[in-house]
């Protein structure tokens, strides 16, 4: 009985596949006519790729304590550190080279970001589909506890995880993805609601599939669409609530700058004329910030089928 | 001409309040003074409040202040005679009564909370009006200290409390016949806070701000302001903008990277006075091993004073100063500054990274070790670069460092319960370098006071004879020799690392001068026109 089911099941699903469009006509639907968003998504490539090469890029490890050196701090743009290294963006006050310190701290920032989205998307998911799923007891509790994460202000709830743990960049995600997950698990909830109330869902329940597998199968990839098309602004939320913890010297350790740190640093030496410590890191993560929202912004317009219309 | 006059009468007017204001000095603090009564708490922006309006028998430089003189007539009595002429705020002259009295209320605890000398006046049996101008300090053991810890008895007016008429007789807990003490709210009222000093208070508010006046009838040189108001700014940024608007005439503590900004304007300057405080690494030399230090073969290598030496030497302390702080460190030889009343004169602390590879090697850790760094990221001023400049120079000489930067609340509680191996510190004891180091270093003993805050686990017995020497010699000349012996062993030995003597800087505006006190106190007496 149930091998029956699977087949034509799986029938199905193969006849809908030949229907939809390859990944490349997606995406060309999805960018055509919208240079904005094109550029923004060639940006977080190079981004990306920087980040990924920054140890191959930078000049300096900014994070090997043996190689700093103070008698190299506050260099303007275009100095030479006392190992004839070219510092093209000047140097910090303890002689970090902040060209290389954008480059590592980049990689911090979106390594951070990323880990934090992912995991904090993937438990919001997994308790989003467990309410719909289950109800009663079960989604009550998830819910009330979405209620009580959303009451508090996300950078509040940070601020309070890390005076509980400590700080560090595992602490940080940690923070961070306490704080993602609700809004997701809400989110994933709505859509699966309404998607249980469909006729394929109440086929399977009538086939005898068990809900574990109903959850995973059925309800889970036809309800995560939505998630989807909110990751990128969740993650560029995330590159500015971790910057915005290690400004305030709560976040990463200060041997190790991320963005949001760099800028931190160079604050204090805004007003006497050493303009490059904080500018430099601060365009670039607001460059990273706007590269990831002008995507993100396109991919909701897209999936709004209001605005899909009007393109 | 009528244009003319009514020009000169309009500049008048204009200027009239700005006349009004030039006799008020106002002071931006960056921390609150946390009460004006002058006995619960220390710190310096509570006694730099207090200080304008209560007076001690000696002042802070161990000079005699509402004191004459004093005598040793035998070890273990001190006494005391007082300046003649003085009177309190209410008008009542300052009697030997008066200083008993306030050593009363001392050793009164109120709501179960230990004063300032509560413990420090442990030795003392009895406290005697000899007559109106000589009080009598009779104690169980010999105990010279007691002259430089008299800087913190505060003289109240016995006037202020119920007490029945006549002498007043000391006792250890403070009762001495007194039915009731003016409360802590009393004295923020201003009802209580009747001292001595060259300002009155008008106005006290807990969130820092308090307004003084002038003490016209005050014993010694005039004071310079009609009228004083402190108001306290936490943040850096915002206490200059408030200088720089004109809201502030004087504030504590601008940040080194604001100094040149603040020389290059002709309205505003800055002062900045060598300090009492150093800045110096605590290394917990214990044999069995210290929290976050650790080496492959499992030794304790902070134990090993070549490894000390090495990390001494690791560190180029001139860089420290000139790069972090423009100039405004001093190089720290010793624990407590030469420029600083009892302290010895001592060569400087050698910086050379090969010899301390070389020791490092020759102590059997060639391939370095791993030590946890803690600082304080809240406390010393630039304290998290310096502790990351740290990191660079034991870096080099191959030491593996996890810095590891806290807040003062986090960081205080671990070094408290004795959790930091390696940790930067800074300290300024208000009664002399022989306190530091006896706090910091001695093995601990309770009847002398020493070794309280001996988070080195260090134990020498030539530095513990020298300061058990110390605490008992009442000639001056003598006790500061026993100091140089104890400073000398304990710099060779580094159960700590001296760093740098902190600076203390105030922004104020360009036409006034100030004569900065190197404890870290900020007082109205210190600013001038010029």
């Amino acid at each position: 009985m149930s091998t029956e089911t699977t087949t034509v099941d799986a029938g199905t699903l193969a006849d809908r596949k030949s229907e939809e469009p390859t990944f490349t006509e997606k995406f060309w639907k999805i960018f055509r006519g919208h240079p904005g968003a094109l550029a923004g998504l060639v940006g977080i490539f190079i981004f990306l790729l920087l980040a990924i090469f920054a140890p191959l890029l930078a000049p300096q490890n900014p994070y090997d304590q043996m190689r700093l050196d103070i008698l190299d701090g506050l260099l303007p743009p275009g100095s030479r550190l006392g190992d004839g290294t070219l510092s093209l963006l000047g140097t910090d006050a303890l002689g970090r080279d902040i060209l290389s310190a954008v480059l590592f701290g980049l990689r911090i920032s979106m390594v951070v970001a990323l880990v934090a989205v992912i995991i904090g998307s993937a438990i919001g998911i997994f308790m989003g589909l467990l309410a719909a799923m289950k109800g009663g007891w079960v989604e009550t509790v998830v819910m009330r506890l979405v209620d009580l994460k959303m009451s508090f202000p996300g950078i509040l709830l940070a601020l309070m995880v890390l005076a509980v743990f400590g700080t560090g960049i595992d602490k940080v995600i940690i923070a961070l993805i306490i704080g993602a997950w609700a809004a997701e698990a809400r989110l994933v909830r709505g859509v699966a609601m309404s998607e249980l109330k469909k006729e394929y869902i109440d086929s399977a329940r009538l086939a005898g599939l068990s809900d574990t597998k109903i959850m995973w199968r059925y309800l889970f990839p036809n309800s995560i669409s939505p998630v989807l098309v909110v990751l990128p602004m969740s993650i560029s939320g995330a590159i500015g609530a971790e910057a915005t913890l290690s400004f305030l010297g709560v976040g990463v350790p200060i041997t190790e700058p991320s963005l949001g740190l760099l800028i931190a640093n160079g604050n204090d030496y805004i007003l006497s004329g050493k303009w490059w410590i904080s500018i430099f890191p601060g365009l670039v993560l607001v460059t990273l910030v706007l590269c990831i929202n002008v995507v993100a912004d396109r991919l909701r317009d897209h999936s709004n089928p209001y605005l899909r219309g009007k393109d | 001409m009528k244009q003319t006059i009514s020009a000169l009468a309009m500049a008048a007017m204009l200027a009239l309040p700005g006349v009004a204001g030039a006799d008020t000095l106002r002071m931006g603090f960056a921390s609150a003074p946390r009460t004006i009564d002058p006995y619960p708490f220390g710190g310096a922006p509570t006694a730099s409040l207090k200080e304008h309006v209560f007076e001690a028998l000696v002042a802070s430089d161990d000079s005699p202040l509402l004191a004459s003189g004093w005598e040793w007539t035998s070890p273990t009595t001190l006494d005391v005679t007082l300046r003649d002429g003085i009177t309190f705020h209410n008008g009542e002259p300052l009697t030997a009564r008066d200083v008993v009295y306030s050593a009363c209320r001392m050793m009164h605890l109120i709501d179960g909370k230990r004063n300032l000398l509560t413990s420090s006046m442990g030795p003392i049996a009895d406290v005697v009006a000899v007559d109106d101008h000589t009080v009598r300090f009779e104690m169980k053991a010999p105990y010279p200290l007691w002259v430089q810890k008299m800087k913190f008895l505060s003289i109240l007016s016995a006037s202020g409390a119920e007490l029945p008429d006549g002498p007043i007789q000391y006792d250890s807990e403070g009762d001495c016949g007194v039915t009731a003490y003016p409360t802590i709210a009393e004295f923020e009222s201003g009802e209580a806070a009747i001292g001595t000093g060259p300002y009155k208070l008008a106005r006290f508010d807990k969130s820092g701000e308090a307004d003084l006046v002038r003490n016209d009838s005050y014993w010694g040189e005039a004071p310079e302001w009609d009228e004083v108001e402190i108001r306290t700014i936490g943040n850096a940024g915002a206490r200059l903008a408030g200088l720089l608007a004109g809201d502030f005439d004087l504030i504590e503590n601008p940040t080194t990277e604001d100094l040149p900004g603040l020389t290059a304007s002709d309205e505003l300057t800055y002062t900045a006075v060598p300090s009492w405080r150093s800045i110096f690494l605590v290394l917990d030399v214990d044999p069995e091993g210290a929290g976050g230090v650790s080496a492959p073969d499992g030794s304790a290598p902070l134990a090993d004073p070549r490894v000390r030496q090495a990390m001494s030497m690791a560190i180029n302390r001139q860089a420290i100063a000139d790069r972090l702080f423009g100039g405004e460190a001093t190089v720290a030889n010793q624990f407590s500054p030469k420029y600083r009343t009892g302290a010895p004169e001592l060569p400087e602390l050698e910086y050379n990274p090969e010899k301390a590879k070389e020791l490092l090697a020759e102590a059997g850790y060639g391939d370095g070790f791993t030590i946890d760094f803690y600082a304080p990221s809240d406390r010393y001023a630039n304290g998290a670069r310096v502790a990351q400049a740290v990191t660079q120079y034991l870096s080099r000489i191959g030491i593996t460092v996890n810095l590891k930067t806290q807040p003062w609340s986090v960081f205080a509680g671990q070094r408290s319960a004795g959790e930091l191996g390696v940790f930067l510190y800074g300290w300024g004891h208000p009664q002399g370098p022989a306190q530091m180091i006896s706090f910091a270093f001695a093995s601990r003993d309770k009847d002398l006071g020493l070794g309280a805050s001996n988070y080195s686990n260090y134990q020498s017995d030539a530095f513990d004879a020298a300061m058990q020497a110390w605490a008992v010699e009442t000639d001056e000349a003598k006790a500061n020799a026993h100091i140089a012996d104890a400073m000398k062993v304990v710099v060779e030995d580094l159960p700590g690392i001296p760093l740098y003597y902190q600076h203390t800087i105030w922004a104020h505006r360009a036409d006034l001068e100030v004569n900065g006190r190197p404890d870290e106190r900020t007082s109205a007496t210190t600013v001038s026109r010029k």
